[in-house]
């Protein structure tokens, strides 16, 4: 069954409409990228989603309304990467991997066995075990990036989100928390990462979604999806395409004039 | 210590001294209880002989009242001559800080405070079975001989307040006046261009003289400001002020530093009253009465 | 940053803080005559001795820990909570709002005794201070607006204390407030601590058990969210904890300073830097400054006492210069 169904989706801020009656789904296996330009709305989508805003219209996960589940269930079942990678204290590495077991720690207690295991295998996916002792805070950012990616797979949720993962980093880590990605959906999870880079997109994701002033003007494989018409529409701008699957290639390359 | 302030629960705590004291001695409660009920009247109970004062205001009427040798303690302002009147007759005898480990292990039979001094030190005391006595900041001369008169009965010693009384009351005859047109004004010029306006007992002096309180005719009946520009306009014959030792610069002083002011007191009359005639409303204030009568008997400016 | 160093720590810091409660229990608050040995006391006068200790030395100790513990507390689940080292107990109004509460009480039942109903009115105006915070900020709102909030409240309470100052019947009235305010644990008795228990043990409660919360808000507001936290909750835990523990300390108290700006700062490298971890310690090490700062004013050479709250101070404002110092060469 889909993870995450959206229908009729609409978000208000401060009265404004951000998001008008959007469709989307979310499939375990599946990584699929939200794209669209600045101000488009995918963080607010994300974050609607993730029940972090009031929204109208449906909002369900594994089949049941996301305002229903309760705090806890909810947050073993989603996990959340935001945008930027904040961490305010200087915790070490581990201490911060490890908040992502909170929603599966007991009332009282220490981190237990599942924890420990989780906490690891999430540092050896994302190659951070060497900086467990590292305060976070001393890190470079695409070191923190994979830490904070860390943190969310230590969750073990069957659904993440992921808000611009990428953002600043290098070409090498831009690939690398892509292949994560890549790896988490195929092993079952269903994955919804933001991001800016079209050619990322159309080689990583198995979908692409592209929104446009809050709705979804493309659904669909990255052929579908990045034509030059909806290019045009949503970034104004035409791209330099080739090459298919794996080789796939878009480049952007000239602004259009309105 | 959150009982109020109640003869009734003064009692309890003393009596109950007594009473446990009365029950170890006798062995019975029935006997006890009798002697709290004839001890109920304070009168009829033996005067204290050991006599506590942690305020300096009380200070100078248990030192004016009480046997000397009940005198266990009295606060450390009463020894400082710059603050106290009574600094040289209270050598030799110990002072406190008003801190109730002090006070507990002289075993007071009564303890003298002010209202509004050392709130939660008198609070435990009471709570912990201790006789306090808080007396009113009085507002007038008939609060002083209050003072005087329940402190005297206390002690057990009605016969020095009454004695006191009568010589308070003789220096305010000397120095009565009658008010007329031709009694000249006067006003009461304190820190930061306070007043005391119609209340206190420095405007009561100024009455008691016949000097005209300039402040009254403002309608300013307590505590309150009265700007230099006012002061100037109003003309007063004297300004009352108070005056510290040279030595120590302070918010008195400073006040009349003012150019406007200095100027206008080198030309005016003016009685730098020291502050430890001014502080406490005992009868040691008949000796600013004296002064101020002194001063208003010069007559009129010319 | 193991579970093992973090037992130690708070091992460490219990033993001194016992020895600190001794100490004071055995420092007398009464001049030369208070020195000598209560253990001499007990030879000559036990009755004596005993109502010194119990009702006296007692209170003293026990008023120092619950405030020193309470203001260590809320210094750390407040500087969690505002992700800022410079976040006190102060900073959202329950200190000002508290004492204004206090004064008020003061004002009006002046003459009399004020001691039952000032604990009262300390706790009415520090709840009051937050339930006006809660009408300021919302539901839904961000760090900003908290600050915002609480410098409003300071403001206003500390323009009304003026105020009521300002009206005072008589200069002693008003003196009697201004000393107040300036901080004492002198001749306070066992009922004070009795009426300010309930309150500090709910508000105790609820930050104490705000320790995940805030590790996941190291993180930020969403991350916090998405890992099952309502930050509406977690913010009403945090507020209303420093609320009931402060007012209830701050009532009976007056206003001590520095000491939730201070520990929870200096434990911060010893746990970690783990806002969960940082709460226990700083409870503990907050109540080890607070009797300790109280005994140096006890053995300060004869004179009017020396105030709590001013020593408190002078330790703290050379302190929060020094970080404000370092956070600028940090930013450079």
């Amino acid at each position: 069954m889909s993870r995450l169904v959206l229908s009729d989706f609409s978000v208000r801020y401060n009265g404004t409409p951000v998001i008008k009656d959007v469709s989307f789904r979310s499939e375990p296996g599946e990584l699929v990228g939200l794209i669209g330009a600045n101000g488009a709305g995918k963080t607010t989508l994300l974050r609607a989603a993730a029940n972090f805003l009031r929204f109208s219209g449906m909002a369900t996960l594994d089949g049941r309304p996301v305002a229903d589940w309760p705090r806890r269930d909810l947050a073993k079942r989603l996990a959340y990467l935001a945008q930027g990678h904040d961490a305010h204290w200087p915790m070490s590495v581990e201490d911060v991997v490890g908040l992502g077991r909170l929603p599966h720690r007991a009332f009282l207690g220490n981190p237990g066995e599942d924890d420990r295991r989780a906490v690891e295998a999430a540092m050896d996916k994302t190659e951070i075990g060497p900086l467990a002792r590292r305060g976070v805070t001393t890190l470079s950012s695409g070191e923190r990036a994979r830490v904070m990616l860390a943190r969310a797979l230590a969750v073990e949720a069957p659904l993440l989100l992921a808000d611009e993962p990428i953002a600043a980093l290098d070409p090498y880590h831009q690939l690398h928390i892509m292949e994560v990605l890549k790896a988490e959906a195929s092993a079952g999870r269903a994955v919804v990462v933001v991001l800016h880079d079209l050619t990322l997109a159309a080689r990583f994701c198995d979908r692409i979604v592209l929104l446009s002033g809050g709705r979804v003007l493309a659904d669909g494989a990255a052929d579908v999806v990045l034509t030059e018409t909806n290019l045009a529409e949503a970034y104004h701008i035409s791209a330099l395409q080739g090459g298919d699957g794996d080789s796939r290639y878009v480049i952007p390359w000239r602004r259009l004039k309105d | 210590m959150l009982t109020p302030a109640n003869p009734l629960t003064r009692l309890r705590g003393r009596s109950r001294f007594v009473a446990a004291k009365a029950r170890l001695r006798l062995g019975s409660p029935a006997l006890a209880l009798a002697l709290v009920t004839i001890l109920a009247f304070p009168a009829l109970a033996a005067p204290p002989q050991r006599i506590v004062s942690i305020n300096l205001c009380t200070d100078e009427l248990a030192v004016s009242l009480a046997d000397r040798t009940t005198l266990k303690s009295v606060s450390y302002l009463a020894a400082d001559p710059q603050e106290s009147p009574i600094a040289d007759d209270v050598k030799g005898i110990p002072v406190n800080y008003a801190r109730a480990e002090e006070i507990l292990p002289l075993k007071p039979d009564v303890v003298f405070a002010n209202a509004f001094s050392a709130a939660y030190t008198v609070s435990l005391l009471r709570r912990l079975g201790v006789r306090v006595v808080e007396l009113p900041e009085p507002t007038d001369f008939d609060g002083i001989r209050a003072n005087i008169r329940r402190v005297a009965d206390i002690l057990g010693k009605p016969e020095n307040g009454a004695a006191l009384i009568e010589k308070f009351d003789r220096s305010l005859r000397e120095t009565a006046r009658k008010p007329g047109p031709n009694r000249p004004s006067a006003v009461i010029y304190r820190a930061g261009g306070y007043t005391d306006g119609g209340i206190g007992l420095i405007s009561a002096l100024l009455a008691h003289v016949g000097l005209r309180n300039v402040a009254l005719e403002h309608g300013l009946d307590r505590w309150s400001h009265l700007s230099i520009e006012q002061l100037l306009l109003d003309k007063p014959d004297i300004i009352v002020f108070s005056a510290y030792e040279r030595e120590t610069p302070s918010q008195e002083s400073a006040v009349l530093e003012h150019p406007a002011i200095r100027d206008y007191l080198a030309t005016h009359r003016s009685l730098g009253i020291p502050p430890k005639y001014w502080g406490c409303g005992t009868p040691v204030i008949a000796k600013v009465a004296k002064r101020l009568a002194k001063l208003a008997d010069q007559g009129p400016p010319k | 940053m193991t579970a093992r160093r973090y037992w130690t720590v708070i091992g460490v810091f219990t033993a001194l803080l016992i020895v600190a409660a001794g100490v004071s229990m055995l420092v007398g608050a009464g001049g030369e005559a208070s020195q000598h040995s209560i253990f001499a006391l007990f030879g000559s006068d036990p009755r004596l001795a005993h109502i010194i200790l119990y009702e006296v030395r007692l209170p003293r100790t026990i008023l120092g820990l619950m405030v020193g513990a309470t203001l260590g507390l809320s210094g750390a689940a407040l500087q969690g909570l505002l992700r800022n080292p410079l976040a006190g107990p102060g900073l959202v109004g329950t200190s000002s709002g508290a004492a204004l509460g206090a004064v008020i009480v003061f004002y009006f039942a002046i003459g009399g005794t004020a001691g039952a109903l000032v604990p009262v009115g300390g706790m009415a105006g520090a709840l009051l201070a937050l339930v006006i915070l809660y009408a300021l900020t919302g539901r839904d709102s961000n760090i900003m607006t908290l600050i915002l909030a609480g410098v409003a409240i300071n403001s206003f309470a500390g323009a009304m204390t003026s105020l009521a100052l300002n009206l005072a019947p008589s200069p002693f009235a008003a003196l009697e407030i201004v000393f107040w305010m300036l901080g004492s644990l002198a001749d306070r008795s066992m009922e004070h601590v009795w009426i300010a228990l309930p309150l500090t043990l709910a508000g105790w409660a609820l930050l104490l058990t705000a320790g995940r919360p805030l590790d996941a808000l190291t993180l930020g507001e969403d991350t916090a969210s998405s890992l099952g936290y309502n930050q509406s909750w977690v913010r009403a835990r945090v507020i209303g904890g420093t609320g009931l523990a402060v007012g209830a300390a701050v009532s009976v108290t007056g206003v001590i300073g520095f000491v939730g700006l201070v520990v929870p700062h200096l434990l911060r490298p010893l746990v970690g830097h783990r806002p969960s971890r940082l709460l226990l310690p700083s409870a503990i090490a907050g109540a080890l400054l607070t009797v300790v700062a109280d005994v140096a004013v006890r053995l300060m050479p004869f004179g009017p006492e020396l105030k709590l709250g001013v020593v408190t101070s002078i330790i703290g404002a050379p302190f929060f210069i020094y970080l404000l110092l370092k956070s600028r060469r940090a930013q450079l």
